[in-house]
């Protein structure tokens, strides 16, 4: 082939490339319109679900990004009123990405399909379940998402699922940050979805390759390697630890009885369930892609501390419920180390989900409403 | 492994298509293709491979047999063996279900109840279609037709070509062995201009318009109970279209395909919502199909040589198979029986039909269409009739949900099957300018975007 045949030939292959690409984005912009009411200059994201007040986070009422739906509450599943119905049991669901739900298909997130498995299990009670979870929610900042946001539907049954992990990512050197719970702001004045503010460009067709895409497992555990590796690099050396940090857990302890004390002073009843993962103890081998994701967001936990921190954190609201006579729901022992009832370490599939809500759906004690 | 993936677009489609054309011997391109057939079959589930590896060598050895034998008894044998074995496979896999169930409910009904016992076989994908090709081959190889290959790659190459293995067209072995036969000499140049126009070209039918009223019309009969008259007429609609412009896309991506590596595969739709009578829907419709079954069971009843009660009796067997090979259903024998029921109408009042408005005659040709996808749409015969009630009986409910989106889509889905060009017209005679290309690249691109938003639903037809 001619220099100059090769030239043209790269020349027309770049530009039907381009080409391409252009008709990629403007699809996937015209797409998003047409079929999700998205206007086509926004750049809408998971983010712009929630809002950040003087209160701290809480969902944006209306909020609506790919599969998740808010309510004029700002909580993901249907409209509710703020009463319950005269007779009517009203559950609610606190806790954070686990509870509102990641990788479940729609209405198949736990507390939705638990809903549905109460109204068969009691065909002749009514039977409410309202999931409040806010993605990132800390039991530090619960409390008060409590007392601002939940405690005025007057639950009569209040189910908490926190997530223990976030703890690990909590020292004492920390501390103020987390329980701050200043990370993922975004102003709660910014109407989503309104194209008028929405300076940032984030390209949608490359979205959309993100959400289809990923590596596999050997890649992907690579490069958590080295996100983690640069991590460690930037942290004092005090924060780094290979053993269960016991400041941490007692931390989750001290929020879990204040969350549980507050709850029942406000006149609902809690429910305490253990948190459940993806990884046995000790872990398997095909748990570690898992693990290293885990760590990408603790960088200065080492991956042998993980899993011994979850059953300690469950050994403790073992402890919290035993001292506050409440309920608690041991669904780590049903679902740890089921591979195929999560999409990642702690976050729920379909199945998972309806696992958990069937275990709570028998577990669950309705009498005395 | 669907045409519609990421996986397919970007990594199995260029690496197969760099390698073929780097190697330079036919005997290596047989080899290759055969390979990277089986890799892309045994990507849904690789023990479907053991399958086709042995319906492949039976059907190679029945070839050679006929190949070598002149004593007309064994050339008999070297015909029904291999037909029976590749029947008894697809039998098993396909029917056994549907035969125990069906034998169930009909001793039931004399008053016999039987327990027998229940079958849960994985239909290995494409089944249908390879067992097609391979019968077709021996047929051909038995009627002189076609001179049987010696290369066990070359027939390989030809049962596994991944373009056309899963859901068609059915090609014939001797429609494509002067291709194969010359592959060393193929004109890459030539023929990628064309493959590509072909293929993307069917992307857009089938990502851009049959997935996007696949949105529409899967929810629509998940909850058919509650559909309005007006509602279920606007769903059958709405599902004649998914259902053309996915499976005409998928032919005519397999006829890019086809083109990439230098094999001609024949046209499988002609505007088939244009046909004005039975006979010219049939004619254009799925027509590797029609016509197989045309040379294959039809002529072999008798065809119409003897007169018009054998005719029409020959035309319904020939449509009843033909309904049941789609599927181990009753449904799809009883549209398979309405189909036949046309054919015979047409037949037997041709000339009325014919002194019709070819306006008239074309809407209601589709109406008549569309009315037999109901059986072919209906997983029971119970949802078959109750959509049916509702479309000729007035019945308030539900509106489709988004019409606003649905209605200008569906104009432009009528106006492109019913008066617009086909993808074979489209490329009749196609000269590739810049323009062209850019237009290739745009619809490309556009393609892309809806793949990776998730739209990426099999192919109707794979189920067959």
């Amino acid at each position: 082939m001619k220099f100059t045949d090769l030239c043209k030939t790269t020349g027309l292959v770049l530009l039907a490339g381009l080409t391409s690409l252009v008709a990629a984005e403007f699809t996937a912009r015209f797409d998003d319109w047409l079929f999700e009411d998205v206007p086509l200059l926004a750049s809408p994201g998971r983010e712009d679900l929630f809002t950040q007040d003087t209160h701290g986070r809480r969902g944006r009422p209306h909020g609506r990004y790919k599969k998740w739906n808010l309510n004029s509450y700002g909580f993901r599943g249907p409209e509710i009123n703020l009463q319950a119905q005269p007779g009517c049991i009203r559950i609610v669901v606190i806790g954070a990405s686990e509870t509102f739900g990641l990788y479940e298909s729609p209405d198949k997130e736990y507390p939705a399909q638990l809903g549905a498995m109460l109204a068969a299990q009691y065909p002749h009670t009514c039977t409410e379940v309202i999931n409040t979870a806010v993605v990132g929610m800390t039991l530090g900042s619960m409390r008060d998402y409590w007392k601002y946001q939940v405690a005025q539907f007057r639950p009569n049954l209040v189910l908490i699922y926190p997530s223990s992990n976030f703890y690990l990512a909590m020292d004492r050197l920390n501390k103020p940050e987390i329980l701050g719970n200043t990370g993922n702001q975004s102003s709660p004045d910014r109407p989503i979805l309104n194209p008028d503010i929405q300076l940032e460009y984030r390209s949608r067709f490359i979205g959309r390759l993100r959400d289809v895409f990923s590596f596999p497992p050997y890649i992907q555990i690579y490069r958590d390697q080295i996100t983690v590796q640069r991590a460690i690099a930037a942290e004092p050396k005090e924060r780094l630890f290979s053993e269960i940090p016991e400041e941490s857990l007692e931390m989750f302890k001290e929020d879990l009885t204040q969350l549980v004390i507050t709850v029942k002073e406000s006149g609902a009843r809690p429910v305490l369930i253990t948190h459940a993962i993806r990884a046995t103890d000790p872990p398997r081998s095909k748990d570690l892609p898992d693990l290293w994701s885990a760590r990408v967001f603790i960088p200065h936990v080492n991956l042998n501390v993980i899993v011994p921190f979850e059953h300690a954190a469950n050994a403790i609201m073992t402890q919290v419920a035993k001292d506050n006579n409440i309920q608690i729901i041991d669904s780590a022992t049903s679902l740890n180390g089921c591979r195929e009832c999560f999409g990642d370490l702690v976050h729920f599939s379909d199945l998972g989900a309806r696992r958990f809500s069937s275990l709570i759906a028998k577990e669950i004690d309705l009498e005395g409403f | 492994m669907l045409f519609n993936s990421f996986i397919f677009l970007f990594v199995f489609l260029p690496i197969t298509y760099i390698v073929f054309w780097a190697l330079r011997t036919a005997q290596h391109r047989y080899v290759w293709l055969a390979l990277s057939g089986y890799v892309f079959y045994g990507y849904w589930d690789p023990r479907f491979c053991l399958l086709m590896a042995f319906s492949t060598l039976v059907s190679y050895c029945a070839g050679l047999s006929l190949l070598r034998v002149k004593d007309a008894g064994l050339r008999k044998l070297s015909l029904v063996i291999p037909i029976t074995v590749d029947l008894l496979l697809l039998g098993f896999f396909k029917y056994a279900g549907f035969g125990l169930r069906s034998a169930e409910t009909a001793l039931g009904l004399v008053g016999i109840d039987l327990d027998l016992p229940v079958f849960d076989i994985v239909l290995p994908v494409g089944i249908s279609f390879y067992t097609f090709h391979t019968i077709t081959y021996i047929v051909d190889s038995y009627r002189g037709l076609i001179k049987p290959t010696r290369s066990i790659w070359e027939f390989s190459a030809y049962v596994s070509l991944f373009s056309q293995l899963v859901a068609g067209p059915i090609v014939r072995f001797r429609q494509i062995e002067q291709d194969l036969d010359n592959i060393e000499q193929a004109d890459r140049r030539r023929w990628l201009g064309l493959g590509i126009s072909f293929f993307v070209i069917g992307l857009v039918q089938k990502v851009l318009v049959a997935d996007t009223l696949s949105g529409f019309v899967d929810p629509a009969f998940g909850d058919y109970a509650s559909l309005s008259t007006v509602s279920v007429w606007l769903l059958m609609l709405t599902y004649s279209f998914q259902l053309y412009f996915d499976f005409c896309g998928y032919s005519a991506m397999a006829v890019g395909l086809g083109y990439m590596f230098g094999l001609r595969i024949p046209q499988n739709f002609n505007s088939p919502y244009k046909a004005l009578d039975p006979s010219d829907f049939w004619r254009r419709w799925h027509i590797s199909l029609s016509t197989a079954m045309r040379d294959y069971l039809y002529i072999s009843f008798g065809g119409n040589k003897h007169g018009i009660s054998t005719t029409y009796r020959n035309l319904m067997l020939t449509m009843l198979i033909g309904g049941l090979w789609h599927g181990a259903n009753w449904t799809f024998i009883i549209w398979g029986f309405y189909h036949g029921c046309l054919l015979i109408l047409y037949r037997h009042y041709r000339v009325l039909w014919d002194g019709l408005h070819r306006i008239l005659r074309q809407v209601s040709m589709f109406i008549l269409v569309m009315i037999g996808w109901v059986f072919f749409r209906s997983e029971t015969l119970d949802i078959a009739s109750s959509l049916l009630y509702r479309m000729f009986v007035l019945t308030q409910g539900e509106q489709l949900n988004n019409m606003a989106i649905l209605l200008p889509i569906l104009i432009l889905a009528a106006f492109w099957s019913m008066v617009g060009r086909n993808p074979w017209e489209w490329n009749e005679n196609r000269e590739w300018r810049l323009g062209y290309g850019m237009v290739m690249s745009l619809a490309f691109g556009s393609c892309v975007a809806v793949i990776a938003g998730g739209r990426d639903s099999p192919f109707l037809y794979f189920q067959f």
